[in-house]
């Protein structure tokens, strides 16, 4: 089941009108059952993978609370399994074709076997959840789980289980364990991140994403188109993701779940060191966390943190598919983190350069992603060589044109930005909170806003969340 | 037990529900006057919009060339060469092609264009891919539906009588109900092409509005797309596969009624979709095969012809251009496999 469809819509309905009628450890099993359908709607096999990783780690952890002296062999166990599962669906056919390459590079042209695997939705989320779960269990940080009730309902939660945020089990779990309550102020705020989640979806990320895919499906774009539909996929991936994120996280609040916050306004970053501190914020924490922080982070010296940089970037690059480009990608952000690290000891700057430090910022995250975007290897080196002053007036008429289209429907996006930082970046409001009489007349009028914009323009387009495919 | 008070929420809730009711006033106040739309020739989906006037155009067409073979389909439809076939068969081919068309709009190809010609009978070729022939709403609604008022009449109650039978679904009902009731489609078509004509005249130049269009048309018109690996139409969705189910509520047994009343013979042809590197076509699933083979058997029964371009290796050797259309050069070779199979199946 999608988000964006009315069967998600009656779905989520008759689960929160069961879910409340529940005592605590119904509702739990009625999470399992519902992510489980949730989940293989259109698959059903692939509940066979997330529930079989569910068992795996659920009796990993009880060994290594049992045996610890062998916890080494049980998370090893996890690692394999959860790791194995990833690479056998997301990288046996990057694996066998870049070993092929490399034979044929050497003269020895062997038959590539090709098998047709189906990636899972939602694989790399999940099992990066579990292991978070078995990594702190191993390291001492989190007691095992006994109920294996209340394990699975924090696998296969279904509103964070096949686009995240990816939560840790040390804030996820606890929640899962405890009494919930409904509150109408919690399904006021859950309803309001829904309206604005769909509304970046419906509105801005598939209106904006049919430019991004008119520009990527010519053969021989021109600098400027090129670029303007490079903005085009800038808008599209962050409407797309942190609208996912945010109907997420209303889902969830509606079920008295609060999960973490994945996107804090990345695009008003003022470094490439705050896009991250922004940016998938459950992800790169996770990588901070379990790849860079055990790398030795910064503390071995300038050259230990470069490699540890640009490994963690490599690998964070590799987990978004199987391909060169995020490879290409992830180095590039490593390689402006770490440049970013040289440049902060220079003197602190002042208020006045803010701006130019965000569109900076903004400059390099849109060349990013092209890197993301351009799936072929060899059009990605054609697209950076492409020169300004080959284009025609046509062509840079043509991309003023599509880069308005595209900032035309991000309005939106720059003004809610905009209004959180200048509103002085207040953490979001806990959600028993009473608004404030202002607040609430703003909240509506904009969310009546939000939903008639959506009736009138969404887009006929469709397309799918773009990190479904990782 | 619920806590706190319900009256934030409730206020919440009256915002969302009232913001698009407000746009149907707005749009009666401000928007185009009502009484300037047409009535519209699928009142099933609407009662009225802004329509094209009907293009008689290629029915004089057909009247003066009186071709011996009619193509029918949207851009798969392309692959075959009307003036190659003219040359081997020696009788005049035609092509009624549309773009981005679905079965929906091929029948009104038939009966608006084909029969009122009055041409005598043809031989007409429709190209489709996989499960178009039993899906009408392909290409039917939306945006989409401008394209077939050229080709439409006023009333077109077949096909408004087909169309009804999908719609029955609830989500499509509700879809249709709040369309009309606020008014949707009318403020978008209202409101969207005052933001593309505002954006287009700020970035026309010294061109004006039109020629600005037609240049970004071209820009990126079929022939400037690249190569990709993946066809440009998506995974056949498995609910299509119920032929059965299906074929009743399609425009299918519409054309072979039509053609067969006129003279003309139809002969239907499932392109090959876009084989791997090694020349593999896509994987099918079985409800797809068994639709086929479904397909295959309701149209030869009742006297049409139908190939199916994936059974034939000798096609599998065509080149691919961008997904499912074959290169350029590799028409005049798809014309000639097509014809050397024709020939043979009437025998």
């Amino acid at each position: 089941v999608i988000f964006h469809s009315l069967d998600f819509v009656a779905f989520f309905l008759l689960v929160v009108a069961l879910y409340w009628r529940l005592p605590h450890t119904a509702q739990n099993g009625l999470i399992v059952v519902a992510s489980y359908v949730f989940y293989g709607w259109v698959h059903p096999w692939f509940v066979l993978l997330v529930g079989g990783t569910t068992l795996l780690d659920y009796w990993a952890g009880r060994k290594m609370e049992d045996r610890p002296t062998r916890k080494r062999w049980y998370l090893g166990l996890s690692l394999a399994g959860n790791l194995g599962m990833l690479s056998f669906f997301k990288y046996f056919n990057f694996f066998l074709e870049n070993v092929h390459a490399v034979l044929a590079a050497a003269g020895l042209e062997v038959s590539r076997p090709v098998l047709q695997i189906m990636l899972p939705v939602g694989v790399s989320f999940y099992t990066f959840q579990e292991l978070s779960y078995t990594i702190d269990v191993y390291l001492g940080r989190l007691q095992a789980r006994r109920n294996l009730l209340t394990f699975a309902a924090f696998v296969c939660f279904f509103p964070q289980l096949v686009a995240g945020p990816i939560e840790r089990a040390a804030r996820l779990l606890p929640q899962m364990e405890h009494q919930r309550h409904f509150t109408w102020e919690a399904a006021r705020s859950a309803t309001v991140l829904m309206v604005w989640g769909y509304f970046k979806k419906l509105v801005i990320a598939d209106n904006v994403g049919v430019i991004a895919n008119k520009v990527f499906s010519l053969a021989d774009p021109s600098f400027p188109v090129l670029w303007a539909g490079v903005f085009a996929f800038a808008i599209q991936i962050y409407a797309d993701f942190s609208a996912y994120s945010d109907i997420a996280r209303g889902t969830a609040r509606w079920l008295g779940i609060d999960l973490m916050t994945n996107f804090d306004h990345p695009y008003l970053a003022r470094s490439p060191a705050d896009f991250w501190r922004r940016w998938h914020i459950s992800l790169s924490s996770w990588f901070r966390d379990y790849v860079y922080v055990p790398l030795g982070g910064s503390r071995n010296g300038s050259f230990i943190t470069t490699r540890n940089i640009l490994a963690t970037f490599l690998l964070s690059g590799l987990w978004h598919g199987a391909s060169w480009n995020y490879v290409l990608w992830g180095l590039y952000h490593g390689v402006l983190l770490v440049v970013n690290r040289a440049l902060r000891s220079t003197p602190p700057r002042s208020a006045v350069t803010v701006p130019f430090r965000i569109a900076g910022t903004f400059g390099l995250t849109v060349v990013g992603w092209l890197f993301f975007r351009e799936t072929e290897t060899a059009a990605l080196f054609r697209d950076l060589t492409l020169s300004p002053f080959a284009a025609s007036a046509l062509d840079w008429r043509a991309g003023l044109f599509l880069f308005l289209m595209s900032a035309t429907y991000s309005v939106p996006i720059w003004i809610h930005g905009l209004w959180v930082e200048l509103d002085g970046r207040q953490p979001e409001q806990p959600v028993e909170r009473q608004p404030t009489v202002s607040r609430l007349t703003l909240e509506a009028v904009t969310c009546a806003v939000l939903v008639a914009t959506v009736a009138i323009f969404r887009s006929r387009t469709s397309l799918d969340f773009i990190y479904f495919q990782f | 037990m619920a806590r706190g008070s319900p009256t934030s929420f409730l206020v919440l809730v009256f915002a969302l529900v009232s913001g698009p009711v407000v746009w149907r006033p707005l749009v009666s106040q401000f928007g185009p006057d009502a009484t300037a739309l047409t009535a519209s020739n699928m009142p099933v989906l609407e009662t009225a919009r802004a329509r094209y006037p009907f293009d008689p155009t290629p029915i004089n067409d057909l009247k003066s060339v009186r071709p011996g073979f009619i193509v029918l389909g949207d851009s798969m439809s392309d692959r075959l060469l009307p003036s190659r076939l003219t040359e081997l068969t020696g009788q005049p081919a035609m092509s009624l092609m549309r773009l981005a068309t679905g079965s929906a709009h091929w029948y009104l190809l038939l009966k608006n264009y084909v029969v009122p010609s009055g041409i005598p009978p043809a031989e007409i070729v429709v190209f489709f891919r996989d499960t178009q022939l039993t899906d009408p709403l392909y290409r039917l609604i939306g945006r989409d539906r401008f394209s077939i008022d050229t080709y439409s009449l006023d009333r077109e109650d077949e096909l408004n009588r087909v169309v009804a039978a999908h719609v029955g679904n609830g989500w499509f009902r509700a879809h249709v109900f709040l369309d009309r009731a606020l008014r949707l489609e009318r403020a978008r078509d209202w409101l969207e092409p005052r933001l593309t004509q505002f954006l287009t005249a700020l970035s026309a130049g010294p061109q004006t509005p039109d020629d600005f269009t037609g240049s970004m048309n071209r820009m990126f018109a079929l022939d400037r797309l690249r190569v990709m690996t993946a066809d440009d139409m998506g995974a056949v969705d498995e609910a299509a596969t119920d032929f059965a189910g299906r074929v009743q509520r399609s425009v299918l047994p519409l054309m072979i009624d039509l053609a067969g009343a006129h003279g003309h013979r139809l002969t239907f042809v499932r392109v090959l979709r876009r084989p791997d590197d090694a020349g593999r076509p896509p994987r099918e699933s079985q409800a797809l095969r068994r639709y086929v083979q479904a397909l295959r058997a309701y149209v030869t029964t009742r006297g049409a012809r139908f190939f199916d371009d994936r059974e034939d290796a000798a096609f599998a050797g065509i080149t691919y251009a961008d997904g499912d259309h074959i290169a350029d050069t590799e028409r005049a070779r798809y014309t000639d496999l097509f014809l050397t199979r024709f020939e043979a199946s009437r025998k």
